[in-house]
């Protein structure tokens, strides 16, 4: 299991790789300042994140200079769509925001699985899991 | 016998006979003979009513004394023919006594005016048939005839008004200058639309007033020059353009309501957001805070404090500016004479003393451009194109630079902030101004253009931006000369 937190603020980014590192069985966490910077990661075939062996879980935030979390997750759909990234990349958005709003837009993209609320607490880390168990072990 | 040449007679241009003054017909010539379809000679002693009817009354005798006595040749004056056919003709008579020495003879000139008066009486009945209401008044004001639809108009029966002055029409408090006016227009040619822009109003019997239009035509009518009046009645048109201008100021405001409730909504959900991501964070730092206690890792937790106290300084003066932003609107603006060159170098002063960064600065605004806005306003908008310009500098660059230039005409005054910083991609260019907007790494509170943009409209401006990517960003803004200040957001 590898986790990305896609995030421009750097103490969201520590929090959340405090809390996911205490779970030994979540596995790496690599952390991303910007929508774009993931998606050059996500689409470099010789970096850490190309033909990943385990699934990977991007903790997207939403409100971020450039690409936004939706925007960001919307190019990743199109690329999962077109067969440039392996379907075990799955998203969750990550925003202190609870409105309604971002609720649904999250719900309108397939490739988005879950909201996870800042900071993450053991609610938040057991939606996780949830998410992680739905996806199951990659074949191949 | 006459004493006219039978030659002239002959070659007379129009139809003619010669009568003695018992109408006892002496000669006619060819085109007479061809009007009144007769031979030649045929009607030659024959008395006047041979071709001519004459009313029993009217002695032939009393005609000629009516001609004699107004002195001129033709009255307009219309007379029955009738051929030897039997077919009836209208003519007017031309008289004249071929020798003054002769008193016995006069020649008798036809003209043939069938034509006209099938006309007058076509006249007659369009002014009868007529949807619009017309009215006929003398050069004295006195209505002479109305139409049913004037009859209608007004309510009352033709036989109560003709012979009434025209300002029984109209309300009493606007009668006394309408005689006025109709006296000037009757002296006056032409036809006109009366009123010339003012509000016409008639008064019906009832004395229920309305909105009318008039138009005015001189006509002859015999010998005699009256007005013709047009009238329509315009209550309906007039309530139909209040709907529709009521139609539109609703809809104006309920598209401002919806643009208001649009930004306040656009803003709760910002703030909502950046005013929120703070506390999140600090929750979760301090969660990670007590993990570290528990485990004794008191540098880890030193560290997280530092930083958590950094955090609150910041978000601290981010509702600050979110406060300052919500404000601008409810603001006036104060106007005084502005020198834009002057504020832009004090701005600027301001900006690189705080940033202290290698930018170079050109101020080419004229040093005598002066403009009456809002020195405040102006101050915000210009200090915060200025730290936009530094704080999106290209350091690849080797050297950059922010220039400010101002000129103005007759009606706005219109100034400049370009740089050669790292540009705006196109397509952000629509949103840079919203509030909470941020576009890159560097950017701050996502206010800055969000303020800006507010102030241009407070002043009563525009501001327009041009970007290209890795060349540089010119942002104009164009004030009116003179501002009228909105309360924004009232």
């Amino acid at each position: 299991m590898t986790f990305v937190v896609v995030d421009d603020d750097e103490m969201d980014r520590y929090i959340a790789r405090r809390r996911l590192s205490v779970f030994e069985s979540f596995g790496e966490v690599y952390e991303i300042e910007s929508g774009q910077d993931f998606i050059r990661l996500i689409c470099d075939s010789d970096g850490p994140l190309a033909s990943p062996s385990t699934p990977i879980v991007v903790l997207m935030d939403i409100n971020m200079p450039g690409l936004d979390g939706f925007e960001t997750a919307e190019q990743l759909r199109l690329l999962v769509e077109k067969g440039q990234v392996p379907p075990s990349v799955v998203v969750m958005m990550f925003s202190s925001s609870e409105n309604p709003h971002d609720r649904e837009r999250a719900e309108q993209n397939s490739i988005i699985k879950g909201y996870v609320v800042k900071p993450i607490d053991d609610a938040a880390i057991s939606a996780l899991e949830r998410v992680i168990e739905s996806l199951g072990p990659i074949v191949d | 016998m006459s004493g006219l040449g039978d030659a002239l007679l002959d070659h007379w241009p129009l139809p003619a006979v010669v009568v003695n003054v018992d109408g006892v017909v002496d000669r006619s010539n060819p085109l007479f003979e061809e009007l009144f379809e007769i031979s030649t000679g045929q009607l030659d002693g024959r008395g006047i009513d041979a071709f001519l009817q004459l009313e029993t009354a009217v002695a032939w005798s009393n005609i000629v004394g009516e001609y004699t006595a107004s002195g001129l040749t033709r009255l307009d004056r219309v007379f029955k023919g009738v051929t030897s056919s039997g077919r009836s003709i209208s003519v007017e008579l031309g008289l004249t006594r071929p020798k003054s020495d002769d008193r016995s003879s006069i020649l008798v000139t036809v003209f043939d005016v069938s034509g006209r008066t099938r006309q007058d009486s076509l006249a007659a009945l369009t002014f009868q048939a007529a949807a619009s209401a017309m009215i006929t008044v003398d050069k004295h004001g006195t209505i002479r005839s109305v139409n049913p639809a004037a009859s209608l108009l007004f309510g009352y029966a033709r036989s109560e008004i003709v012979g009434n002055k025209i300002e029984s029409l109209i309300p009493a408090e606007f009668r006394a200058s309408h005689t006025v006016v109709r006296d000037q227009f009757s002296q006056a040619s032409g036809s006109r639309e009366m009123g010339r822009g003012q509000e016409i109003y008639g008064q019906r019997k009832s004395g229920e007033t309305f909105r009318l239009e008039v138009a005015l035509t001189r006509i002859t009518l015999g010998q005699e020059r009256l007005t013709l009046a047009t009238i329509v009645d315009i209550t309906e048109r007039l309530a139909a353009e209040r709907a529709l201008a009521e139609k539109e100021v609703a809809e104006g405001q309920a598209e401002r309501l919806k643009e208001i409730n649009e930004e306040l909504s656009r803003y709760a959900y910002a703030a909502s957001h950046d005013l929120k991501a703070p506390l999140s964070t600090i929750a979760g730092m301090i969660e990670c805070c007590l993990m570290d206690l528990g485990t004794g890792a008191t540098d880890e937790v030193e560290r997280n404090l530092l930083k958590l106290r950094r955090l609150c300084e910041r978000s601290g003066s981010r509702i600050e500016s979110a406060l300052a932003f919500a404000k601008v609107g409810h603001r006036k603006a104060s106007l005084e004479q502005v020198n834009l060159r002057e504020i832009a170098q004090e701005m600027w002063d301001d900006c690189s003393l705080l940033h202290a960064q290698a930018v170079g600065f050109d101020n080419a605004a004229p040093a005598h451009l002066q403009v009456r806005t809002g020195p405040a306003q102006i101050r915000a908008i210009i200090g915060n194109l200025f730290s936009n310009a530094v704080k999106y500098r290209d350091i690849d660059k080797g050297k950059c630079w922010v220039s400010f230039d101002a000129h103005k005409d007759d009606q706005h005054c219109y100034f400049s902030v370009s740089d050669n910083g790292i540009g705006i991609p196109r397509e952000r260019i629509p949103d840079a101004f919203g509030a909470f907007v941020r576009l890159g790494k560097r950017s701050g509170d996502g206010l800055g253009l969000a303020l800006v943009k507010r102030n241009v409209e407070l002043l009563g401006g525009k501001i327009s931006c041009d970007s290209t990517v890795g060349e540089g960003t010119k942002f104009v803004v164009e004030l009116p000369s003179t501002v009228h200040t909105s309360g924004e957001l009232q």
